[in-house]
């Protein structure tokens, strides 16, 4: 049988209830007792007759309290440590003794004796002393206590004001937040999106152009990237490929930078800003990217600089420097900068962050391009007639590599992998940022010998891949006539 | 060093035993403030000689009330930060077209 609800409620009361009329029944007996000591007068017999309580002794532990010195001093006169202070000092050092060895029993007879118990006062002069002095130092120790509380209170307000004021600080540093945005961020990631230590260094002395230097000006993200930027100076812009020599992500940066100055994207009143900062920012991940070798040139960290050069943006302040939307499409934009069919703006993505990878990849290109220019120019100006006896004699530039001639049964080839190299150390090329830009371009290095060996008829068939033993892939190479390799000295 | 997570039974133990200590420690900071009250109407004379200790019950006191404060405070921050972490998926019904 399950029994009623309702009992269950009725016992946990019923027990409560009994236990209150304990817990009272035994406070009146204590009270009891305590009235009966007062009134009967053994307690004004007593007080007196031990060493009464030192005020001085008090005073000189209380004095220590930092609490309730930091309240006086706030307070000043008005402070509840003067009160307990003036309160101390005048308690009584000593008390009119009574009768320490007075009979219990005979004062308690007497007392019941007496015509009205419940009045009686046998020791007036005894019992107006121990009532004064019970009531002072009930005042002392009120106004200590209300000293010690109110200097904590001081203390917690001081703090708190402080909490208050550096969470302030840290709420003005941090990106405001708006209807609408994400919730999953936790509470650490929201007050520093991205903490990121990088070593930075004052931008002057980079001597970089003025369109740069109007760009710094009126964007302070610009600032800190720049600010990074300069203390990785030597860094290149690829370890293989475009801007491989030490300094060539500064080089490419600062004219990728100039070149969007007079990109139509730079005057659009909306995007301009965030357009420059981009390509300001597009290839600064790879500070991160790559780590110098302490054999000398520089290591893959990571591959995926992009991201990188967005979390940079984020720690350098774009997301509290621009509106929201507009920091997430410079962000979009610059993660999918690395690769747009890897790592594509969807569909539903901001219109923006695509107009800004449109941009950013025109003028990266762009830069490359004038680099690229730069390199055809060169070699055009460079006498390589004069030169390829050299490159033709030539021994294997690296392991890894033939030599530029190469026979493969019989027949003499350029082979352009091991000619190239030998040319650009020729030319003094070997730092010129265009020179291993040649990916997914045509190399115009390599085009001018082309080209020179089918206008003096050196070359005796089209560029064809050979296999040649102990490589995995076969290499580029441009079949030369047995008169050729003779008149270059390269042996028959 | 044992890096084993606590078995349920040993962590509601350590819990149970935290909230005694908690008891504990709750019941004597009351009786201290009785103590501290009472002290004047103390009948035996005696315990006047205590008097310069009482000194040391307020700063004692306001220790006590700032960890229960800070205590608070920090529930309260992290009841607030797990209220916002967790966002319901809606169910499959009531995602509108």
């Amino acid at each position: 049988m399950t029994p009623n609800p309702l009992i269950y409620i009725y016992s946990g009361l019923l027990s409560r209830f009994v236990l209150l009329i304990k817990v009272l029944g035994s406070l009146l007996i204590l009270l009891g007792f305590l009235w009966s000591y007062h009134a009967c007068g053994l307690w004004d017999l007593s007080y007196g007759t031990v060493k009464s309580a030192s005020g001085q002794e008090f005073v000189s532990l209380a004095e220590q309290n930092p609490l309730s010195r930091l309240e006086a001093w706030v307070r000043g006169d008005a402070s509840a440590w003067r009160q307990w202070h003036d309160h101390a000092m005048q308690l009584p050092t000593s008390l009119p003794a009574g009768d320490p060895h007075a009979d219990a029993l005979r004062v308690l007879w007497q007392w019941l004796a007496a015509p009205h118990p419940l009045t009686a006062n046998p020791y007036p002069s005894l019992r107006a002393v121990r009532v004064e002095h019970q009531w002072r130092l009930a005042q002392l120790l009120g106004w200590y206590y209300l000293s010690t509380q109110l200097g904590a209170l001081l203390c917690g307000c001081g703090v708190g004001l402080g909490w208050s004021l550096l969470h302030l600080g840290t709420r003005k540093r941090r990106p405001r937040t708006h209807d609408g945005m994400h919730q999953l961020d936790s509470a650490d990631l929201t007050r520093q999106p991205s903490t990121l230590s990088v070593p930075r260094a004052r931008f002057f002395a980079l001597g970089v152009p003025r369109e740069v230097l109007r760009l710094a000006a009126q964007c302070r993200t610009a600032r800190e990237v720049l600010r990074i930027l300069s203390a990785h100076r030597q860094w290149p812009a690829s370890l293989t490929h475009h801007g491989a020599q030490a300094g060539g992500l500064v080089a490419h940066t600062v004219r990728a930078v100039t070149l969007a100055q007079t990109h139509p994207g730079a005057g659009d009143p909306a995007l301009g800003t965030a357009f420059l900062l981009t390509v300001l920012a597009h290839d600064v991940g790879k500070i991160l990217a790559y780590e110098p070798h302490p054999g000398g040139g520089y290591l893959h960290r990571s591959y995926a600089h992009a991201n990188k050069s967005a979390d940079l943006l984020v720690a350098a302040g774009i997301l509290a420097e621009f509106p929201r939307e507009l920091a997430d499409a410079v962000l979009i934009a610059l993660r999918s900068s690395t690769s747009t069919a890897l790592t594509p703006i969807p569909d539903n993505g901001p219109a923006a962050a695509k107009t800004l990878l449109q941009w950013l990849t025109a003028v990266d290109h762009q830069a490359v391009d004038l680099d690229v220019a730069d390199l055809k120019h060169a070699v055009e100006a460079a006498d390589l007639v004069a030169l390829l006896p050299a490159v033709v004699q030539a021994p294997a530039p690296s392991i890894g590599l033939p030599p530029p001639l190469y026979r493969d049964g019989g027949t003499p080839y350029l082979v352009r992998d091991a000619a190239r190299p030998v040319l650009v150390t020729l030319l003094h090329l070997e730092q010129h940022p265009g020179v291993y830009a040649t990916v997914g371009r045509r190399d115009p290095l390599w085009a001018a010998v082309k080209a020179l060996l089918r206008q003096h008829s050196y070359a005796t068939g089209e560029e064809q891949r050979i296999e040649i033993p102990g490589l995995t892939k076969p290499l580029a190479a441009v079949p030369v006539s047995p008169e050729f390799v003779q008149q270059c000295g390269g042996g028959a | 060093m044992n890096n084993q997570p606590d078995s349920y039974i040993a962590a509601h133990q350590a819990a149970e035993r935290h909230q005694q200590r908690a008891w504990g420690l709750g019941l004597l900071f009351v009786v201290l403030h009785i103590g501290y009250v009472a002290f004047p109407l103390l009948p035996c004379a005696g315990t006047q000689a205590w008097l310069p200790w009482m000194a040391l019950l307020p700063p004692l006191f306001a220790c006590g009330y700032a960890v229960v404060l800070l205590r608070m405070l920090r529930r309260w921050r992290r009841a607030r930060a797990t209220d916002h972490a967790f966002i319901a998926i809606p169910a499959k019904d009531e995602v509108s077209s």
